[in-house]
């Protein structure tokens, strides 16, 4: 007993450092904090640098038990906008992104549509650790996501491609859908060049490419018309403030401006948005790092293909669901033979209890 | 309909390694399957949310679920079941490991 209870602890250990290794992201630990301006260049002094406070809306997401919907209640729990969403999100810039039938659209502070919903995914900004910890618990309604200075970043998903490995596995394939606009073929980890998916971002390479499959798809900023106005091959795109936005291009933030062009390059590993011409960001520095934890990262992460026939024209559906099925499994051979050890220890060991409890009987 | 396969395979599998343990005590089988029922949907629901969502949700976070499955049948076991004869946590282990086991290669 002793000794399971000790292999027992050493396996949640191991998974709680996992996921804490997720959480707390090495490249923003191991870093150095500083201030620049909108030119990129590290400022002494920060004594412009003070927190704004952002405008309180007396809205709050709210759920109601009796229809299952989401709207908003005032500061008395009064329901100001009455629940008939399938989900909210807070208010920011005077509107509010809220779900609706499986799609997401923006609402006034009257309830009003102003832009109706016709975007499947949006983003959930993680600016702090405790955003990241809520997000981890899938609690996204309490924070805003929506839009700042006219423009709110959101993921271009219907604009995704598929991505297929080819079968020598040296090069990837574009599965393109009818009608698509070959000048938007930036991706968030490469682009399209000659129906070749040509992969950019190295690190997303071992995660998403080990696969034979994956959807691909661009991140940009709409207006508040609805219209695409930012188009880009960026990822975790953060909030305008002051003209200028923090996104991470590879592994690195920079900002770029309301036209999309990058103005400050990506070298930061934490980019806080511009206060009074001067934002926080942090640099990652190597020399820093006393223990470096490799991330577990799994290859075996299955996409959603549950509307394949809309974009792969190419490759029959049942197909593809036969490449999904043979992806590799080289991290859960390892893991299986560990648990099938356990499973035979702790069966002998009950085994032998049974066995004692017997002869215990017949004493 | 995924979720009602995985609970009756999980059931069946379940049982069948109670079984082959050699225990007979109906209470337990009853147990087990009843806390199955409550507990086997709402694990594949969480999974399937946060694996939809923009986390890099992967392998281990499923572990950490499956060791709180494990603790958390046991304690449901712990109440049912008030003998101390029947070491409920290595069932509970057990049980659980095999059937996370054999999903994993299904």
């Amino acid at each position: 007993m002793k000794k399971l209870f000790l292999i027992f602890t050493l396996f949640t250990f191991l998974s709680v450092t996992s996921v804490l290794a997720d959480i707390i992201d090495p490249r923003v630990h191991y870093a150095d904090e500083f201030f620049i301006n909108k030119q990129g260049k590290k400022v002494t002094t920060s004594s412009q640098y003070k927190k704004v406070k952002t405008q309180v809306y007396n809205l709050n997401p709210a759920y109601s038990e009796d229809n299952k919907k989401y709207g908003y209640i005032d500061s008395e729990k009064n329901w100001v906008i009455p629940p008939k969403f399938d989900y909210v999100m807070g208010y920011s810039d005077g509107l509010a992104a809220v779900k609706e039938n499986d799609k997401w659209g923006y609402i006034d502070t009257n309830g009003n549509w102003v832009i109706k919903p016709k975007f499947h995914q949006i983003f959930c900004p993680i600016n702090s650790t405790k955003e990241r910890y809520l997000y981890f618990l899938n609690k996204c309604g309490n924070l805003s996501s929506g839009f700042s200075e006219g423009l709110a970043a959101i993921p271009l998903y219907e604009e995704g491609v598929y991505i297929v490995k080819t079968q020598d596995g040296k090069k990837y394939k574009a599965v393109l859908p009818k009608g698509f606009d070959t000048k938007h073929s930036y991706f968030v980890n490469g682009y399209i060049k000659n129906n070749e998916f040509i992969v950019q971002n190295k690190e997303e390479d071992y995660r998403n490419y080990k696969n034979q499959l994956y959807y691909e798809y661009p991140n940009g900023y709409i207006n508040k018309t609805g219209e695409v106005v930012i188009r880009g091959n960026f990822k975790s795109p953060m909030k305008f403030s002051e003209g200028l936005a923090a996104v991470r291009i590879g592994s690195d933030f920079g900002y770029i401006n309301t036209k999309g062009e990058v103005v400050i390059e990506p070298e930061y590993s934490f980019a806080g948005k511009f206060v009074n011409g001067v934002a926080r960001v942090k640099k990652y520095n190597p020399q820093k790092e006393k223990e470096y934890e490799e991330r577990f990262i799994n290859p075996n992460k299955k996409s959603s293909i549950n509307n394949i026939s809309a974009y792969a024209d190419e490759i029959p559906p049942q197909n593809i669901k036969d490449i999904q099925s043979k992806t590799n499994k080289s991290p859960i051979i390892p893991f299986s033979l560990i648990l099938l050890i356990l499973i035979i220890i702790t069966w002998k060991s009950i085994k032998k209890q049974k066995e004692n409890n017997n002869a215990n009987k017949q004493d | 309909m995924n979720y009602i396969y995985a609970l009756i395979l999980t059931i069946i599998i379940e049982l069948s390694v109670i079984y082959l343990l050699g225990f007979r005590e109906k209470l337990l089988f009853y147990s087990l399957i009843i806390i199955n029922i409550l507990t086997n949907p709402l694990l594949n629901f969480i999974v399937n949310r946060l694996n939809e969502t923009y986390i890099d949700f992967n392998f281990l976070h499923i572990i950490l679920l499956e060791i709180l499955v494990v603790i958390i049948e046991w304690l449901l076991l712990k109440l049912v079941i008030k003998s101390k004869q029947l070491p409920l946590f290595k069932i509970s282990f057990i049980i659980n490991a095999t059937s996370f086991l054999i999903g994993l290669w299904l």
